[in-house]
């Protein structure tokens, strides 16, 4: 398998201004060093409380935010990728990384290289009844990525929307109508339609079955996954919910406070969790058997603000296995084997590390 | 419908008269809450959960119209019919019989009222009496121990004089007698203007107190002498000095000053020595420590019945605070919405909702907005207020596996209509109705294809005649085509609407 996407310790902040002169008092630090790869053709499930940066680092992934630090590589080859790495650490000022990362580096990339890149990349959000604009035809709607990109036009981009929306089971009268006029679900699969009629790559899922009922829920997972398999597209599934990422993901990624806590295949993560934190997510997922009922919350308190987060492990306030390093050194991603990543020191501390 | 239930919706209709047409929302609902248990409501969006609840809360908005059907409340085996009901005697009932927690926790609280002043809210229109009745009782019971105590002191005075004639102590024996007379019959009538002037007499006796006097005077002499001492020691060692010319103008000048003092202390010290100790005069605000407070209780000089009545609705609110496992009421209470983060605010609401210990509290999804982490808490704050109030809870949602882990009945709504409702073990383990086997069957589990509903929720605008699910019902029938199926109990406590079960 070969990687798609692959992020190097990326960071996105969102200043806070203050005092007379608005100046920068404070940042957000909604994703604060995460590096992940996702590789092509499978789908990466990413999991975390809200407010844990799950979107920005979506946005930050198809550069409709600008990263403060870090890299994102999309689509460089594996060699490129380890060569770049190999320059950063004799020498982060040398003109042929500078060079290379120009060219392989989605994080710095401008003007026209990111207009093509935009074709490759898309997105589903969360709401379709916002993310659709109320004034255009179905028909624009679909289209008007095809005009942007200059993909097509005229009769050949006609023919492309009616592909696409017939693709996800849309009919030929939604055309001419305006985006209120359809139900929740219906709306969705034009936010999908609108997506893929680029034929990109790699879709960012933002919790697009949030905002529906749970029978059509299944019709989109499964819609989801036909897609797949049709366009070989790559996903990156956003989500708190657990049970359908549990379903639909091949790896899954635990975020908590802007840090990926642990990645892992779908399978380990949930049947053997590392990190405690994904321990008590997990247990908090109402499971629907009443025969299984749990008696106790596994965690308390809230999410910390991601202003001031906790010195050392981000978790360790509400861990019950904090120790005193937790509370001084942050830890770090480290592989415990079958490419388990965890950043916890009291597994790593198990394991023999 | 047994004595237990709290509850019943019969036949209950609902319809909303919009420009787009008559939409049937509710279409003979059956529904009964038992008392100490948690329904859970389940259906998809549209289906008429929340409109069921409001329409118990009699709240139902217009244009929505209340067509037919009885909405029976038990209390203490009294029936009442709250449909029939006058608004005003509803409003007896909502938020004190009934109350409702709602979805967003944001919206439904006012962001310019602090957290205590919206609690207290509900708790001012309800319990105004009872709490009015407690803060009264408090003040009176201060009352009493402030009187008892200035007595007690008077009598210890008494106690302490010494009569010499027959007739002085005669009287003093009349006074001690007047005062173990008034100990013996404390009323709690607030205290009188003369009372409290009395009061302040005491205070004030207690102030020039002869013995603190005395003290006093001994603490100055003391203090005048040794200042006197130092001085005397002063000059004799400037005198011993010697030295150059320049050196002795500079004595000299120091001289004459340590004299201007030493005649200071001296005046000072005569105008002491003419007072007798107990003449020294303690200075205008001169405390004595101690003598302010009587026992360990201030007297209350005077009574804000409304600063009383205000501290005890304060109490009540950081109570309920309290009993909805918020950490530090007190200060959670003087904060306002905007402060708080999601959990919390949820946490208020129910509290808000709790304030009159309801004996039915509708929860129209309160976590389908929160985090699994928080959602888990909060389920685990219902379980425990349940088993702690014993109020019953109808709990609105569309999360089957909310629903499984905190119900002990469930009701499953399809387009209006409640079509199955059993026990929960029973609903998971042998759903008779298709829509809840769909529904069941929904629910994504990992390794498996994922199963959905063919077809969408109908528009209740038109909606289809005999069972409404009949559509995208794999069972359907001719009859289902344009019967509509009865609500019956087809096994104990397993009710179903279904031309498959004799609903015929």
């Amino acid at each position: 398998m070969t990687s798609i996407l692959e992020l190097r310790q990326l960071k996105k902040y969102y200043p806070i201004y203050g005092g007379v002169f608005k100046r920068r008092v404070a940042s957000v630090r909604a994703v604060d060093g995460v590096s992940i790869s996702v590789e092509k053709g499978e789908c990466f499930g990413l999991v975390g409380e809200s407010g844990c940066g799950k979107t920005t680092l979506g946005k930050t992934v198809l550069r409709l935010l600008k990263p403060d630090a870090g890299s994102i590589y999309f689509g460089a080859p594996l060699d490129v990728t380890e060569q770049i790495d190999r320059l950063a650490k004799k020498d982060p000022r040398s003109p042929a990384l500078r060079r290379l990362r120009r060219k392989y580096d989605v994080a710095t990339y401008l003007g026209m290289d990111l207009r093509r890149l935009r074709r490759r990349m898309q997105i589903v959000y969360q709401d379709p009844t916002t993310s659709l604009d109320p004034r255009m035809l179905v028909k624009d709607v679909v289209a008007e990525s095809l005009y942007a990109q200059g993909i097509a036009k005229g009769e050949e981009a006609r023919k492309m929307v009616m592909e696409i929306l017939e693709r996800v089971g849309m009919s030929e009268r939604a055309l001419f109508r305006f985006p209120h006029e359809f139900s929740g679900g219906q709306r969705q699969r034009i936010a999908i339609a609108r997506a893929l009629v680029s034929h990109p790559e790699f879709v960012i899922l933002d919790e697009p079955t949030s905002a529906v009922d749970v029978s059509v829920r299944a019709q989109l997972l499964n819609l989801f996954q036909d897609l797949q398999k049709e366009f070989g597209l790559t996903y990156m599934f956003i989500s708190h919910d657990l049970g359908i990422v549990e379903c639909i993901s091949d790896r899954v990624g635990i975020m908590y406070l802007g840090k990926i806590v642990e990645y892992s295949s779908t399978e380990q993560i949930f049947h053997t969790p590392l990190h405690p934190y994904s321990q008590a997510l997990i247990a908090s997922v109402p499971i629907p058997d009443p025969t299984r009922r749990k008696e106790r919350a596994p965690l308390t308190g809230e999410v910390p603000s991601p202003v001031n987060p906790p010195l050392g492990c981000r978790f360790h306030p509400r861990c019950p296995l904090a120790m005193d390093i937790c509370k001084k050194k942050e830890p770090p991603l480290l592989d415990s084997g079958n490419g388990h990543f965890v950043a916890c020191y009291a597994v790593s501390q198990s394991s023999g590390g | 419908m047994s004595q237990g239930d709290i509850v019943e919706v019969k036949d209950l209709e609902v319809k909303f008269y919009t420009y787009s047409g008559v939409v049937e929302a509710l279409d003979g609902v059956n529904l009964f809450v038992r008392e100490g248990e948690i329904l859970g409501l389940v259906g998809e969006t549209g289906s008429g959960k929340s409109v069921t609840s409001l329409a118990i809360m009699r709240l139902v908005p217009p244009p929505g119209i209340i067509e037919g059907g009885r909405i029976i409340l038990r209390d203490s085996g009294k029936q009442q019919d709250t449909l029939t009901m006058s608004e005003s005697s509803i409003r007896q009932i909502r938020g004190k019989d009934i109350a409702m927690i709602f979805q967003e926790p944001r919206a439904y609280l006012n962001p310019v009222y602090s957290v205590e002043n919206q609690i207290s809210e509900v708790m001012l229109v309800h319990r105004k009496e009872e709490l009015y009745e407690n803060s009264v009782a408090s003040v009176q019971m201060r009352i009493i121990d402030g009187r008892k105590a200035v007595l007690e002191k008077q009598k210890a005075q008494l106690d302490k004089e010494k009569p010499e004639g027959e007739k002085e102590k005669a009287e003093l024996a009349k006074r001690r007698e007047a005062i173990e007379k008034k100990l013996g019959q404390q009323t709690t009538k607030p205290p009188s203007n003369n009372e409290i002037a009395s009061y302040r007499r005491l205070l004030r006796a207690e102030r020039y107190w002869p013995a603190e006097r005395a003290r006093q005077y001994q603490k100055k002499k003391a203090k005048l002498e040794k200042l006197r001492a130092d001085v005397q020691k002063q000059k004799t060692a400037l005198e011993q000095k010697k030295g150059t010319e320049g050196q002795m103008a500079k004595i000299n000048k120091q001289k004459r000053a340590l004299m201007t003092w030493s005649a200071h202390y001296d005046r000072q010290y005569a105008e002491l020595m003419k007072l007798e100790p107990y003449q020294f005069n303690l200075g205008r605000g001169a405390r004595i420590k101690g003598a302010i407070r009587v026992g360990a209780i201030r007297f209350p000089a005077r009574f804000n019945r409304k600063r009383q009545f205000k501290a005890e609705v304060q109490k009540e609110v950081v109570k309920v605070l309290k009993s909805v496992e918020i950490p530090d009421p007190e200060r959670v209470s003087r904060m306002y919405p905007h402060e708080l983060s999601g959990g919390m605010a949820q946490r208020v609401v129910i509290a808000m909702a709790l304030a009159c210990n309801p004996r039915l509290l509708i929860a129209d999804e309160p976590t389908t907005n929160l985090d699994v982490t928080v959602q888990a808490q909060i389920l685990n704050l219902v379980k425990t207020l349940k088993k702690n109030l014993g109020s019953a809870i109808l709990y609105i949602t569309h999360d089957l596996g909310v629903v499984a882990q905190s119900c002990d009945r469930v009701s499953v709504m399809y387009a209006g209509n409640v079509v199955e409702t059993a026990d929960v073990f029973e609903t998971f383990s042998n759903p008779l109705h298709p829509y809840t086997r769909a529904l069941l069957e929904s629910i994504p589990r990992p390794g498996e294809p994922f199963k959905s509903i063919p077809g969408i929720v109908p528009s209740l605008i038109n909606p289809l005649k005999g069972c409404r699910f009949h559509d995208r019902c794999s069972y359907a029938q001719e009859q289902c085509l344009t019967m509509k199926p009865k609500f019956l109990e087809v096994k104990p406590d397993h009710y179903v609407a279904c031309h498959l079960y004799g609903g015929s």
